[in-house]
């Protein structure tokens, strides 16, 4: 029994990545920031995929990035949908819109990403970093 | 006389099972946990539609503090008279930017606009999100430890297409 436990918990400890909860890769930038991390709806862009609360909303082939139309500030449409039946009716102020960045993405895909939560009516943002 | 041989005997695993059990604490502590915080933006991305007009935005334009990232390091508005530039070391990727003179900058802006806790950060198109958060980072607040102090603790991100009058200021 116990060094069944034993061996359990050392598969765990050998498999345990406290970054990863989604089905893409993400590194996070690490910052000196002290603010706690908050749950909210969330948005992870990864270099392949941007996703919103674990469901991939738009992905491209591997090591591309995801397919953004036109040019920075601009609005996904894909996205701007998939986030609008998640803003809170009747909530004022509006909770902010958690984003889950890969520190590799441009600002023309972040951008892009923003304009879109802003567009569905999530007005503030909080970027998710690593504490140093 | 022929030796006994007992059949079935289990295996003494004591000495294994204590050494691992020894193993488990030693790597629970040398196990680094990565801790999440977050940087807040509670201002909307500017969009070129919300430019206001043109006598209020050379109004604000005077009083921005402004922080563009090029391709090539920053370019601050609001700290010194003018621009002043920041260049990167090359060959100028996310770590090779100039976080502390930035944050310097930041601090005499700061001095300069005591009452103001917004500012303007202009990504290029092609910068990554590691060095946005790293210009947070210089802009938010300035030293460590117990001598932490903040400095701009709203910063706005603007699109490189939009006029920098079109940023909005603090009080």
């Amino acid at each position: 029994m116990v060094d069944m436990f034993t061996l359990v918990l050392l598969f765990l400890l050998m498999f345990y990545d406290p970054l990863y909860d989604g089905s893409s890769p993400i590194q996070l930038p690490a910052a000196r920031v002290q603010t706690a991390n908050e749950g909210a709806v969330g948005v992870r862009v990864t270099r392949e995929s941007i996703e919103v609360d674990g469901k991939k909303v738009l992905s491209s082939g591997e090591g591309a990035p995801p397919p953004v139309a036109g040019s920075s500030g601009r609005a996904i449409p894909a996205l701007v949908q998939a986030l609008m039946p998640l803003v809170p009716k009747g909530a004022d102020p509006v909770p902010a819109i958690v984003v889950e960045c890969d520190k590799r993405v441009s600002w023309e895909v972040l951008g892009a990403v923003l304009e879109s939560a802003a567009e569905a009516g999530f007005p503030r943002y909080r970027f998710v970093v690593a504490g140093e | 006389m022929r030796e006994r041989t007992i059949v079935g005997a289990e295996l003494d695993l004591t000495p294994v099972l204590s050494t691992i059990v020894h193993i488990i604490p030693i790597a629970l502590i040398a196990v680094r946990f990565v801790t999440l915080h977050q940087h807040r933006v509670d201002q909307p991305l500017i969009v070129a539609e919300e430019a206001p007009s043109r006598e209020l935005a050379a109004e604000q334009d005077e009083n921005a503090v402004v922080v563009r990232i090029l391709p090539t390091g920053f370019l601050v508005r609001g700290a010194e008279a003018g621009e002043t530039s920041v260049p990167c070391v090359a060959p100028c990727g996310p770590d090779d930017y100039d976080y502390d003179a930035l944050n310097a900058l930041m601090v005499v802006a700061q001095a300069r606009h005591p009452t103001t806790r917004q500012m303007v950060v202009v990504p290029d198109r092609a910068v990554t999100y590691q060095t946005i958060i790293g210009v947070f980072d210089a802009v938010t607040e300035s030293g460590s430890g117990a001598s932490r102090r903040p400095l701009f603790a709203e910063p706005v991100l603007a699109d490189a297409t939009t006029p920098l009058s079109a940023t909005p200021v603090g009080p």
